[in-house]
């Protein structure tokens, strides 16, 4: 017997079920299937497995980045009220809204022109202390014991000023990281409030250290959710397309120029065609939810975190 | 058993949604059409010429998109302006200018083309013949391989410089030959200039430039290879993209001292708008740009291999060649714009865009598909027999 006021909701459900079906079910299974036959031949192709390697450590790369800064990061968000904190708040949300071209402009901008402010001041910088060196010169002693120690300096600053973003690992991760860390802050802030404050504040009071709580009391609760906010963030990094045509069109690794797989894949499609696209497409989704899912397995992650 | 039923009177409510919808379009569309045709048929006699009112084929209200290789942009995009401003009414798309080859699998997954214009004779055989989309292909002009050059650089100034140097001399002359090895030394074996280079997979100017480089090492240096190894076997020598028009950002971004794959059709207009770049043109034997050359050229081919696919590619002259595939949404405005082509406004804006008019156009494939109104202006490549080598062997 259905009430009345059943109706229109089971007819929601129907209709969002027939969506999910022919928008989301559909277009997987008909890539797999088609592409699972040619499975084999598209891993036999040594510069697909490449671009595969080179996607997968730029992704976990960036995960480690996401994971270094976003931990503090939602941790504050959780537990603290603070001012200036919806402006945080909206800067963390900044990555999802900005087109992902828009994302590649700005980091070539940022630090592959020449108006990288920080390298170009990190170069100044540089150039005075060589200047001093020069200039301590006359003295003997004085140079002896800080010549090292300025040089010492100035290749360091040099050397973080040479590195190259187009086209390098470098380049690929800053992008990916840009797109990718809020998916794990903002799982790791949801799980961090629903851990009960009242048991920080009763070790705090037993005289732990902030960070001896954190570590003993927060950590084992949430790291699950960490661990999946990582997945969710290196999955993201994986499926990047439209920041790495700008920044990383191919990476420059073990002295090869490599696609990394979302470029491997438009460049076939584009190149060859679409069935020669659908082989790969399919072997690189096959890849990743066989990744997704032993991670998952391996630390035991339910739904939910 | 109920939310079975449920799920029935859904479907059923989804379904007679849907027709509905796509019927109210039907009905927004035969009004759109009705009215279009009557414009366009006036426009028509008022404006163009008797061959254009002698075929009178339905128009149509589908938007008219031309995909064109990328080089191509400079030239139609001033014909798209002319077409505009003769035919009001007609809505044009918004034109897809990309590698010959990214346009025929564009046209593959999408049939949305009315013209489609390749650089080479064989990206449209190749492509659209096999999978039968058309069967004919038009040879409407001709253009040469040139080399862009970045200004702001010691390597482009002192190539530059050289070149202007080498216009000086008598052609073949030793001086002549030594200025050019000095030009390609500079070029390809210095390793710390890079050249810009597009996909010979998405575009003919790849593996035209791949041809252009194998050329210059046969006629300068006795050795087809030397030249070509020193760049595509180092990696980090060149830089690729699909499109020859996308080289020029990497340029303006200082990441490459010399553009390989480009043309007069693009280098004229390209190096026009960014400052601080030059083209310089190439000899004849080396460019790609002549007709009577075709057996010198036919010496090499190359072989390239992308996403695990590996192609040969014959070392042919730089046709730019058009067809109307079977499909075309509004095959009545792509007449129109083949015909504009041909026009003096038409050949005008070609030759002012660095491609030289082939008059009349070469037709390869079935004859009898060319649109009547086209004959007067195009002719069997069997009445050429001296061209039938620069297209496709059957």
């Amino acid at each position: 017997m259905v009430y009345a006021g059943e109706l229109p909701l089971r007819v929601a459900l129907a209709v969002s079920i027939l969506i999910l079906l022919l928008l989301i079910v559909y277009p997987i299974v008909l890539l797999i299937t088609l592409g699972s036959a040619q499975l084999a031949s598209a891993l036999s192709v040594s510069s697909f497995i490449e671009a595969i390697e080179v996607t997968v450590i730029m992704s976990t790369l960036s995960a480690l980045v996401a994971i270094v800064m976003g931990t503090p990061l939602a941790y504050l968000l959780a537990r603290y009220e603070f001012r200036f904190k919806q402006i945080l708040d909206s800067i963390i949300d900044i990555p999802i809204m900005v087109p992902h071209i828009i994302v590649g402009i700005m980091i070539v901008l940022a630090f592959a022109s020449r108006y990288n402010i920080i390298f170009n001041t990190l170069n100044l910088i540089a150039h005075k202390l060589m200047l001093i060196d020069a200039a301590l010169s006359r003295y003997g002693l004085l140079h002896a014991l800080l010549s090292p120690v300025v040089n010492a300096l100035v290749n360091l600053l040099t050397g973080i000023t040479g590195i190259r973003f187009v086209n390098t690992l470098w380049g690929a991760v800053a992008a990916v990281a840009f797109l990718s860390s809020t998916y794990y802050i903002r799982v790791v802030e949801a799980a961090i409030s629903m851990v009960n404050p009242e048991m920080e504040i009763v070790a705090r009071t037993l005289g732990a250290s902030p960070s001896r709580v954190f570590i003993s009391i927060t950590l084992p609760k949430v790291w699950k959710a960490m661990a999946n906010g990582a997945l969710l963030s290196w999955a993201r990094s994986v499926s990047e397309a439209g920041a790495l045509f700008i920044v990383a069109y191919s990476i420059y690794f073990n002295g090869n120029y490599i696609y990394p797989a979302s470029v491997y894949i438009y460049e076939s499609y584009v190149g060859v065609g679409l069935a020669n696209a659908v082989k790969y497409s399919a072997a690189l989704l096959i890849i990743v939810l066989i990744i997704f899912v032993a991670y998952r397995v391996a630390l035991g992650i339910k739904r939910g975190g | 058993m109920v939310s079975g039923k449920i799920l029935a009177v859904a479907v059923m409510v989804a379904l007679v949604v849907g027709v509905a919808a796509g019927y109210g379009v039907a009905i927004a569309h035969t009004h759109a059409a009705t009215y279009t045709t009557t414009v366009t048929s006036t426009t028509t006699t008022t404006v163009t010429s008797t061959s254009v009112s002698a075929t009178t084929p339905t128009p149509s209200t589908q938007p008219f998109v031309v995909g064109a290789a990328g080089t191509l942009k400079f030239a139609f995009t001033d014909v798209l302006n002319v077409m505009k401003s003769m035919y009001p009414s007609l809505t044009i798309g918004q034109p897809y200018f990309k590698g010959s080859g990214e346009v025929a699998g564009y046209e593959l997954t999408t049939n949305q083309l009315s013209v489609i214009a390749s650089a080479d004779t064989t990206t449209i055989p190749s492509v659209l013949f096999t999978h039968n989309y058309t069967d004919y292909e038009i040879a409407f002009g001709i253009t040469q391989m040139v080399i862009i050059v970045n200004l702001n650089t010691t390597a482009g100034q002192e190539v530059y410089n050289l070149w202007k140097e080498a216009q000086g001399y008598v052609p073949l002359s030793a001086q002549w030959n030594d200025t050019w090895r000095r030009i390609f030394t500079i070029i390809a074996l210095n390793s710390s200039t890079i050249v810009g280079v597009s996909n010979p997979f998405t575009d003919p100017s790849g593996y035209q430039a791949m041809c252009m480089v194998k050329l210059a090492g046969l006629t300068f240096f006795n050795n087809a290879s030397y030249l070509f190894d020193a760049i595509y076997g180092h990696p980090s020598k060149y830089l690729m993209r699909n499109t020859e028009v996308d080289l020029l950002t990497l340029m303006s971004a200082g990441q490459v001292q010399f553009i390989l794959s480009a043309y007069t059709s693009n280098a004229i207009p390209q190096t026009h708008i960014y400052k601080g770049t030059a083209y310089i043109t190439l000899p004849p034997m080396v460019n790609l740009g002549n007709l009577s050359y075709v057996n010198y050229y036919h010496q090499v081919n190359v072989t390239w291999t992308e996403v695990g696919e590996t192609r040969t590619f014959i070392c042919n002259p730089v046709v730019y060649t058009a067809t109307i595939p079977y499909n075309a949404p509004n095959p009545t405005a792509a007449l129109y714009f083949l015909l504009l082509l041909y026009s003096p406004t038409g050949q005008r804006i070609l030759e002012e865009n660095g491609i030289q008019p082939i008059v009349p156009g070469i037709v390869y494939g079935n004859y009898g598909s060319v649109p009547a109104a086209l004959r007067p202006f195009t002719a069997p490549v069997s009445q050429y027999p001296q061209y039938a080598s620069i297209f496709p062997v059957r």
